[in-house]
């Protein structure tokens, strides 16, 4: 009797199987503390957009599309309408998804409208950046502000690392925005600091997904209009935040407008080459 | 010519300078297109003090010109005379930067029109009591917004683009963080429709006002050269032609399907083709 499987197509018998070689484990970068991760940036890659810029660190991969100033429907206003909506890609997990997953009463995994994170993002970034834009320059028009996060990493189940997720979506909307050639006052930066309460620590631009497990740190995202006096734009503080004292914020507030200075010297040699 | 990040200090409002030669010199420098004047804080004798800095507010290039209009005042202040610059940035898109004479002239990426413009505008429809158009450019400025080179400007140009810039079925207009110091009605319409503009009956041509038949000046179609008397209501804005020099520049016979029409008189255009003549409100028909 022929014991053969006759039911599946099987491989011939000398069959080997491909060599797939081991992938390769991506070792903890040694960086510094007061290091930012090395950063990809792009403007001007949506044909349709009035601007748009892309942004890679790490995992974390930003779109962000500029339209405007359009027109309106509707009554005069003398100055634009501003706006931001932030979307996470449908696969992307988003942190603490499950807690708000059956708040609006649908049970389907389908997202409508925005979630409370993608709300937290919008708002954070249309607060920045509602200061800087020179809406008095186009009446009668909106200018609407499209994020897009493609990729981001958002394992940690704490807020934390949205902290650093929402620093790179302002600092990507900032060139987007300059993409698009809409006057602002100044380029609005941003830097994420976390500190550690017990070392007493700060840790600049921190990886959450490496190992990292302070539990016990205060995190703050924070943006800035470096060039026009260091002016404070937006400010987002998360984690232990018991007895935060003027001295721990002093501090904060150091470290992020060191990394914001960081990014924006960067941004700027960016700029500089797009031009030159 | 030096290159200007948003944000970056081009110039002080004021400069002093000495020299053996001219004397003492005064510049003044007035913040262009693509600048603005901003306050920076300097420290000054442990306070603060603010500067007025003329800032860059796009990227592109410095270009700063004298005013040659400025007068060399010899009277007072033992100041000897004042110069007066202009201080403008210019993007990367702008064509005309090498050949405008005036600097304030040359367009940047965004010109929204403003009263007294000039624009040319394209009739998308008419009825007896005024004409609707679409403004295409603003004259010596150009386009309205760029054009990203797929004809995003134009009525017909995105139809099939869903508000929000296609992103429709991500999109959630109603849950959007928006600016709370705008009105909240404020909405935005297609990507591919441009700004609005009305020729009401009563402003295509300064005699005779009363007997204006829109229908014997514009039709659909018609490539119009206005100008801007108000930003009118939130949909459109308000349009003239009542001048020479303003009118029909280009139109089609026979609603669009015939040939290129030349002016022949103030009043009328013929084909070339098909001899059709055909009443409009011509622009200055003779250079």
């Amino acid at each position: 009797m022929n014991v053969t499987d006759r039911r599946r197509l099987l491989g011939p018998s000398n069959a080997k199987s491909a060599n797939i070689p081991e992938t390769r484990t991506s070792s903890p970068s040694k960086r510094s503390e007061d290091e930012i991760r090395k950063m990809f940036l792009k403007t001007g890659l949506v044909g349709n957009a009035n601007g748009s810029a892309y942004l890679e660190v790490d995992d974390t991969i930003i779109e962000v599309s500029v339209f405007g100033p359009r027109p309106i429907k509707g009554s005069f206003i003398d100055r634009a309408s501003f706006s931001v909506e932030c979307k996470f890609l449908p696969h992307i997990p988003q942190p603490n998804e499950e807690t708000f997953k059956n708040q609006s009463g649908s049970a389907s995994n389908v997202r409508t409208g925005l979630t409370t994170v993608e709300q937290k993002l919008s708002s954070y970034i249309e607060t920045a950046f509602l200061h800087s834009i020179i809406l008095e320059k186009y009446p009668k028009s909106t200018i609407d502000v499209f994020v897009t996060i493609i990729s981001a990493d958002t394992t940690s189940s704490s807020n934390k690392s949205l902290l650093n997720l929402c620093n790179w979506v302002s600092n990507c909307t900032s060139l987007a925005l300059v993409d698009s050639g809409i006057e602002v006052k100044d380029m609005v930066t941003s830097g994420q600091v976390s500190l550690n309460k017990s070392t007493n620590k700060i840790l600049m631009d921190p990886d959450y997904s490496n190992n990292y497990s302070e539990d016990d740190s205060v995190d703050c995202v924070c943006s800035y209009m470096n060039m026009l006096n260091d002016v404070v734009v937006g400010f987002w503080i998360d984690g232990n935040q018991d007895d935060l004292d003027e001295q721990t914020m002093q501090k904060l507030f150091e470290n992020c407008n060191g990394m914001s200075k960081k990014i924006r010297s960067n941004f700027n040699s960016y700029l500089r080459g797009t031009i030159e | 010519m030096s290159v200007a990040i948003p944000g970056q200090y081009i110039s002080s409002i004021y400069k002093y300078t000495e020299d053996e030669n001219s004397g003492s010199q005064v510049e003044k420098y007035v913040s262009g297109r693509g600048t603005t004047v901003a306050n920076i804080k300097v420290p000054e004798n442990n306070k603060f003090s603010s500067i007025p800095v003329i800032v860059a507010t796009i990227l592109g290039k410095i270009v700063i010109r004298e005013l040659k209009s400025s007068t060399n005042s010899t009277t007072g202040g033992g100041v000897d005379n004042i110069k007066t610059f202009i201080v403008s940035v210019v993007p990367k898109s702008n064509s005309y930067l090498e050949s405008a004479e005036d600097i304030e002239g040359t367009n940047i990426s965004i010109n929204l029109p403003q009263e007294n413009d000039i624009v040319l505008v394209r009739i998308t429809k008419i009825n007896p009591r005024q004409a609707f158009a679409e403004i295409l450019s603003v004259e010596s400025h150009g386009n309205v917004i760029k054009d990203s080179g797929i004809g995003s400007n134009g009525e017909l140009a995105h139809q099939s683009i869903a508000a929000g810039g296609g992103s429709q079925n991500l999109s959630s207009h109603t849950t959007i963080a928006s600016s709370q110091s705008t009105a909240i009605n404020a909405q935005a319409i297609d990507l591919g429709e441009t700004f609005k503009g009305i020729i009401r009956s009563q402003d295509v041509r300064s005699t005779e006002r009363d007997k204006v038949k829109i229908i014997e000046c514009f039709k659909p179609g018609d490539i119009v050269r206005a100008v801007v008397i108000s930003l009118g209501d939130g949909s459109n804005y308000y349009l003239s032609t009542a001048k020479d020099d303003l009118g029909v520049v280009f139109a089609k016979s026979e609603g669009g399907s015939g040939g290129l029409m030349y002016a022949l008189d103030w009043q009328h255009m013929i084909c070339e083709s098909s001899g059709i003549i055909e009443k409009r409100k011509c622009a200055k028909p003779f250079v």
